[in-house]
């Protein structure tokens, strides 16, 4: 990989992405029968959540553990020294002296660029507020590989929901069009995709179709589904009137193509009903498990161990 | 209508399994089921080889009768329904005079006791302002309502007028759910020059509104809805994620098999129904709706009309087309194809049509059940020809396509009506009893 950070799913090259994806499987498979494959016990990690997100910090603090190495966190802004006045620049510096790599959440988009301009560590931007998140786009395009061979079969993939403010659709629509894809985007008027992502797909040719009919999602491939968030509607019933429009269910996904895959960032409220937790089709809490594999198989790179 | 019938060595078909056994028939009704039935003074027929089913219902007819006697009538209508194996049928309103007061009511029901091959009922069709007619006329399948212009001038397109209906009473509600408004407003906008214009004028979009709205007001009132005819994948995900126990829905043969462009590219006007034959993308649609339960029954909205009126061009032409003799062909050719199991066919067109509308003692190969039977040959094929049809107007949208799996023997309350080409007319259908609504 050119960079030793990973700051953004648009700093990937196809071949990047083969060498990450083979790396993560190869984990998985290797993780079936083992518990530790304990090639990283001189390295230590450093967490810096400067906003919640359980699933993300657990995900990565299991990877290095797994990998054998320790790691170190702040966890909720008023246990640190920023809390006291600190700036971020001089947070990092300490955290640069005390570990060999970190995983920076931050609410202010581009702090994690900040950060690896300001530390000779690897950074791994780990969401910077409503900008990327880059290791949740490798983790889904792993899922997407692993249940459809996207590398080898075109696939049309929907996204359902969120499109305007969704981070985690905006990284990984970044890695998709290194693929033979086309793109369904199903959302209400008001939360379209934004006009710098429809260029960047334009100026790419990949296919995209822009709705806010759900039915469009019966011929697609996969169904990646994010939360509409109520504070984005000024009126609670236009709100209400699109969460029930756009609602993945059991009968849905039945009526649509054979094979379909749903995936799902999580958490969740009502968009994909329960329903369809034990369908074959649902596939999100594999995909929040392939969090770890692709986590280790980015500890691995950046911090250059052979594996 | 006295005697004892002995069905031998069938191929007895429910949704849920296939079984070899004999059915005994007494005094119109199943008296017997299982291996080896003997009986001292049963006629026997022999069955072997052939399927047979609980006898098809067709929940979705237009028989034209009164009004339009070139078209169709009574006698002709079940005379093609009976050659298609269909016992029962639900006859739609929009006839001349509609069927919207309780004298029209009576005299359909005097006229098909007289000349109805096979067993029959009635929708009530409803206007802006006859619901005390809709909520007491005694006996009959549902409430239809138009929401959008079709054959004929009844039309309910107000939705404060369609909602008053949904909140009075308790009946059964069939909808034609197209949005009058946005049909009007197509038609205003668009180019209405060929046939293919026809699926945008009648576009999924005002398919959609209609079947929402319908649904909304379901809900509010807790009323029993049945949408007619599904034609779009936008209603299936509509239904998908919307219907609970008090919707139900259907399809129709023809738009299981056809697709825009191509159906018009060989039938033209003659493919020209209502709601509109669509492209592949929603045909999908539809098949796997109905294999997810989504859509519940099949229905053919048997619609004739005459070759004459057909060549008009469009938009002159009528719309719609005949189907009650070929939908249960189209339904096991299609099964053939791999797209369904028989079992799943009589669940479809046998089963599920009785439940849905609640119609008492049919179909189900059962004790006690009425002897309405379908006997099939499910690898005969034979090739549609128009000019040989039993409906009046006498062509079919499948004319020239071999279709396989076609009855054999249609009985009717225990009574033989049809069998191989020949038609046994002495004994009438009868009129089909509903368990109306607690």
């Amino acid at each position: 990989m050119q960079h030793r950070s990973v700051l953004s799913a648009g700093q990937f090259t196809r071949h990047d992405l083969d060498h990450l994806l083979a790396l993560s499987a190869k984990l998985e498979r290797d993780l079936k029968t083992r518990r530790m494959i304990p090639l990283l016990d001189e390295y230590i990690l450093a967490t810096l959540f400067f906003e919640p997100s359980t699933r993300t910090r657990l995900s990565f603090e299991s990877a290095m553990h797994r990998l054998g190495g320790r790691v170190i966190s702040t966890v909720g802004v008023q246990f640190s020294s920023l809390a006291k006045g600190e700036t971020l620049f001089d947070t990092l510096k300490m955290v640069e002296a005390y570990s060999d790599i970190c995983a920076i959440r931050h609410p202010v988009e581009g702090a994690s660029r900040i950060a690896a301009q300001s530390i000779a560590i690897p950074v791994i931007n780990a969401g910077d507020g409503a900008g990327e998140h880059p290791t949740q786009a490798l983790l889904d395009l792993y899922t997407i590989e692993k249940h459809k061979q996207i590398s080898s079969r075109k696939q049309r993939v929907a996204f359902i929901g969120d499109i305007k403010y969704g981070r985690t659709i905006h990284s990984l629509i970044q890695l998709l069009w290194h693929y033979d894809t086309e793109l369904v985007f199903i959302s209400p008027e008001e939360l379209r995709l934004p006009q710098k992502y429809r260029e960047m797909l334009s100026r790419r040719d990949i296919p995209i179709l822009e709705t806010d009919r759900i039915a469009a999602v019966q011929d697609c491939d996969v169904a990646y589904v994010t939360r509409i968030q109520e504070e984005r509607f000024a009126d609670h019933r236009e709100y209400e009137k699109f969460r029930d429009s756009y609602i993945v269910d059991r009968e849905l996904v039945e009526c649509c193509k054979p094979g379909l895959i749903v995936m799902h960032p999580l958490p969740r409220l009502t968009e994909v009903s329960t329903d369809i937790d034990n369908h074959p089709a649902a596939v999100y809490f594999d995909q929040a498990q392939n969090g770890l594999y692709v986590r280790m198989a980015l500890l691995l790179v950046l911090l250059e161990v052979e594996y | 209508m006295n005697k004892v019938l002995l069905i031998r060595n069938g191929l007895l078909v429910s949704s849920v399994e296939t079984a070899l056994g004999d059915l005994l028939i007494e005094n119109g009704k199943i008296t017997q089921v299982g291996a080896n039935i003997q009986h001292p003074d049963a006629e026997v027929f022999d069955a072997a080889g052939l399927y047979v089913l609980p006898g098809v219902i067709d929940p979705q007819v237009h028989f034209r009768d009164p009004g339009f006697p070139e078209k169709e009538d009574l006698y002709t209508g079940s005379k093609a329904a009976a050659a298609g194996g269909v016992t029962s049928y639900f006859e739609m309103p929009n006839t001349k005079p509609a069927t919207i007061d309780f004298d029209a009511m009576q005299a359909k029901k005097k006229r098909a006791a007289s000349v109805s091959l096979v067993n029959y009922n009635f929708f009530a069709g409803a206007t802006a302002s006859n619901l005390d007619y809709l909520n007491t006329v005694p006996n009959v399948a549902g409430i239809k309502i138009f929401m959008g212009s079709s054959t004929g001038d009844l039309l309910v397109a107000d939705s404060h007028d369609i909602e008053k209906i949904f909140a009075q009473g308790r009946r059964l509600i069939a909808v034609h759910a197209e949005d009058e408004e946005i049909l009007r407003h197509n038609k205003a906008s668009m180019p209405a020059t060929s046939v293919f214009d026809h699926p945008k004028i009648r576009s999924a979009e005002a398919a959609l509104k209609a079947t929402q709205l319908a649904v909304m007001l379901s809900k509010k009132y807790r009323r029993r809805l049945h949408v007619l005819h599904v034609t779009s994948g936008d209603e299936v995900i509509f239904l998908a994620q919307h219907k609970d126990g008090n919707i139900s829905s259907e399809v129709t043969p023809q738009h299981l098999f056809f697709q825009a462009p191509e159906v018009y590219e060989r039938l033209g006007t003659f493919a020209q129904m209502n709601p509109p034959i669509r492209d592949k993308w929603h045909r999908d649609a539809l098949r796997r709706a109905l294999q997810a339960g989504v859509i519940d029954c099949i229905a053919t909205d048997h619609a004739p009309h005459t070759i004459a009126e057909k060549e008009k061009g469009y938009p002159a032409a009528p719309s719609g087309m005949p189907g009650v003799e070929t939908a249960l062909p189209v339904m096991l050719t299609l099964m053939h194809e791999g797209l369904w199991t028989l079992n799943q066919v009589v669940r479809w067109m046998c089963e599920m049509p009785a439940q849905l509308y609640r119609v008492r003692h049919k179909g189900f190969l059962a004790v006690g059940a009425d002897a309405d039977i379908t006997l099939i040959d499910l690898n005969k094929k034979k090739t549609v020809e128009n000019g040989k049809l039993q409906t009046k107007v006498n062509w079919s949208p499948y004319h020239g396509l071999t279709l396989q799996g076609w009855p054999i023997v249609t009985i009717v309350n225990g009574n033989i009506v049809y069998r191989e080409g020949e038609f046994f007319e002495d004994i009438k259908g009868r009129e089909i009893i509903i368990d109306q609504e607690v």
